[in-house]
């Protein structure tokens, strides 16, 4: 899918084009919102709010960034306003992630050491300052580059590094037991 | 560069976000530092492991969702939404509609005592036993003002003036409720018994600030007896009948003697025809015939009791006579008509003895049908107000002159079945 292309449709007002962008990135938006709340509900509750805040304004979008970044922006200060708004901790995390990665299981003995390790992953990733913890997101599990997480957090690329080495070392210490 | 220094690279090294100058410094210090490049391991490790996580999906039905709130809503929805949930539009209502609950609420709770107080004051009226020749309820609530601003055209009615004189009586009852407060609602509630006694001195006080007002109008020379405008009646007061009986035709209309109202003095009260109601008359009779037994209550009252001696041939056996809410109801009203008129005839007669010439006009009076009204002294000289049917009037004045040199300041109109005089003896 090309982006660009994908946006001048969006523009348009293309209802065809909206959906593109839903299907292509509900799981990456979805993805990031869980790992940051830790809730599915609450977690698809701010996904949906992102879609619906970019259908509502990408008539306005100009175009600066890449689309990709722009959603993972939204989606980024949603869930760290949820997080600063509500007094709210990062709990059931964990339970949450069990059963997706139960149902994803396929051999169960691997499956679960897998489950574990993951839970334990998790459990570190929801001990992370808020601050940390989405920087590590982002560029750990979803893949962004030093720059896109700077654009998306409107970080300089120095405190990008220093805030992911320092979360990374805080994991290393934390799941020590894991590594090999 | 230090250990320090290669740490804080090591992340950046995993993500290949370094320099060429510092990536080769660093690798240079890994060669050489076996702690930092087994810290640069461990960090690889954690990397690995966290890239190593199933990466989240989407629930099922999430695309569907996410479409269905960004679709438009119906337009009977949308309508709906814009008429009655926004808050512009919602709160100011609410608003007013609270501060409009709380103002009718404070305004019936301030109006509340005073309904009650008006839904009460028909009670004492009602409570009176009710008699034939009384108007109806509602009319005696009416205020006693048109009266007052039409006593010429009533006193040519006599029906009108009958009914309006009975709402005087209501009206003056009245008056004296507000006068005396819930106090009178408090008393509307006791027993029968109390009721009668209550409505007994009732009556009484008013008589007294009945006859002050009368003082006051004519410029009475009474001034001396002072005493409280309503003093209250003695415990040993005397029978209603007695006390009734002196009362002064205090009138309502402007003072007979400063300012002669023409049409008072040319046309008499045809209201007085209440006072020649049978009921009246036996009162007057029994006024002149039964004794006054005043020996107790003046002798314990002073100045205004005391002037007002017993009649010289009023025999003394009046034990106090059977007050009965009727009969003193009916004096009352009696009493409350004549307040509200002038006397038709004020006149003098000089005699040589006053006190034979007093038992000889009582006598007169008796003779002639009329009834002594009230009796008082005006420095030595004893001031008598009667009443006598007018078809008698003329042969009583000729009796009169026969007892004394009778001059009259006024004279009777033409209308009214009863005269009413005023005496006085020199």
């Amino acid at each position: 899918m090309h982006e660009a292309e994908l946006l001048v449709r969006l523009r348009a007002g293309d209802a065809g084009a909206f959906e593109e962008l839903v299907i292509a990135y509900q799981h990456r938006v979805f993805g990031i919102a869980l790992r940051m709340l830790g809730r599915r509900a609450e977690a698809e509750e701010i996904a949906q709010d992102v879609f619906v805040r970019v259908h509502r304004s990408v008539a306005g979008f100009r175009g600066d960034a890449k689309l990709s970044t722009w959603l993972y922006a939204i989606t980024s200060r949603l869930c760290l306003n949820r997080l600063a708004s509500a007094d709210r901790r990062f709990t059931q995390a964990s339970e949450d992630l069990v059963v997706e990665l139960r149902d994803e299981a396929a051999d169960p003995p691997s499956a679960l050491e897998r489950r574990e390790r993951e839970a334990a992953l998790h459990r570190a990733l929801a001990e992370l300052p808020d601050d940390r913890r989405i920087v590590v997101v982002l560029r750990d599990l979803e893949g962004l580059s030093y720059g896109e997480i700077s654009e998306t957090l409107g970080l300089e690329l120095g405190t990008v590094r220093s805030r992911l080495h320092r979360a990374r070392t805080e994991l290393r210490e934390k799941l020590e037991k894991l590594l090999p | 560069m230090t250990c320090h220094d290669a740490r804080e690279l090591l992340s950046a090294l995993l993500d290949d976000a370094l320099s060429a100058d510092e990536r080769q410094r660093l690798l240079e210090h890994l060669a050489t530092c076996s702690d930092c490049a087994r810290e640069r391991d461990r960090l690889a490790a954690t990397v690995t492991l966290l890239r190593s996580v199933t990466p989240a999906r989407a629930p099922a039905g999430f695309v569907d969702r996410v479409l269905a709130a960004t679709r438009p809503a119906p337009w009977y929805r949308r309508w709906l939404r814009a008429a009655l949930l926004p808050w512009p539009v919602k709160v100011p209502i609410e608003a007013a509609a609270i501060v409009l609950l709380g103002i009718g609420v404070t305004y019936l709770y301030q109006r509340t005592p005073e309904l009650r107080d008006a839904a009460r004051m028909p009670s004492p009226v009602e409570h009176r036993a009710p008699k034939p020749s009384e108007p109806d309820e509602t009319e005696k609530v009416q205020d006693s003002a048109p009266l007052q601003a039409n006593v010429d055209s009533l006193r040519s009615k006599d029906s009108a003036a009958r009914s309006n004189e009975q709402n005087a009586v209501v009206g003056s009852q009245k008056t004296e409720a507000f006068g005396r407060g819930r106090a009178f609602d408090a008393d509307s509630r006791k027993p029968d018994d109390f009721k009668d006694r209550e409505r007994d001195t009732l009556a009484r006080s008013d008589v007294e600030a009945s006859r002050d007002k009368f003082k006051r109008d004519v410029g009475a020379p009474e001034r001396r007896e002072g005493g409280p405008a309503a003093q209250p009646a003695p415990a040993t007061a005397p029978p209603a009948s007695s006390t009734l009986s002196t009362l002064p035709p205090a009138p309502a209309t402007p003072p007979p003697v400063a300012v002669t109202p023409p049409v008072a003095a040319s046309a008499p009260s045809a209201a007085r025809g209440s006072v020649s109601e049978p009921q009246a008359k036996e009162q007057a009779a029994r006024n002149l015939t039964a004794p006054q037994d005043r020996a107790s209550p003046q002798a314990t009252t002073p100045d205004t009791h005391a002037q007002r001696a017993p009649l010289p041939q009023a025999p003394a056996a009046g034990a106090p006579a059977q007050k009965t809410a009727k009969a003193l109801d009916a004096r009352v009203e009696s009493r409350v008509a004549k307040m509200r008129r002038a006397p038709d005839v004020i006149g003098r007669l000089s005699v040589a003895n006053r006190s034979e010439a007093e038992h000889a006009l009582l006598e007169l009076v008796a003779r002639h049908t009329g009834t002594l009204v009230d009796r008082r002294v005006d420095g030595d000289s004893p001031v008598l107000t009667f009443d006598v049917p007018r078809a008698s009037y003329v042969a009583f004045a000729r009796d009169l002159a026969g007892l004394g040199r009778f001059t009259a300041d006024r004279e009777p109109g033409a209308s009214g079945d009863v005269v009413e005089i005023v005496l006085t003896l020199e």
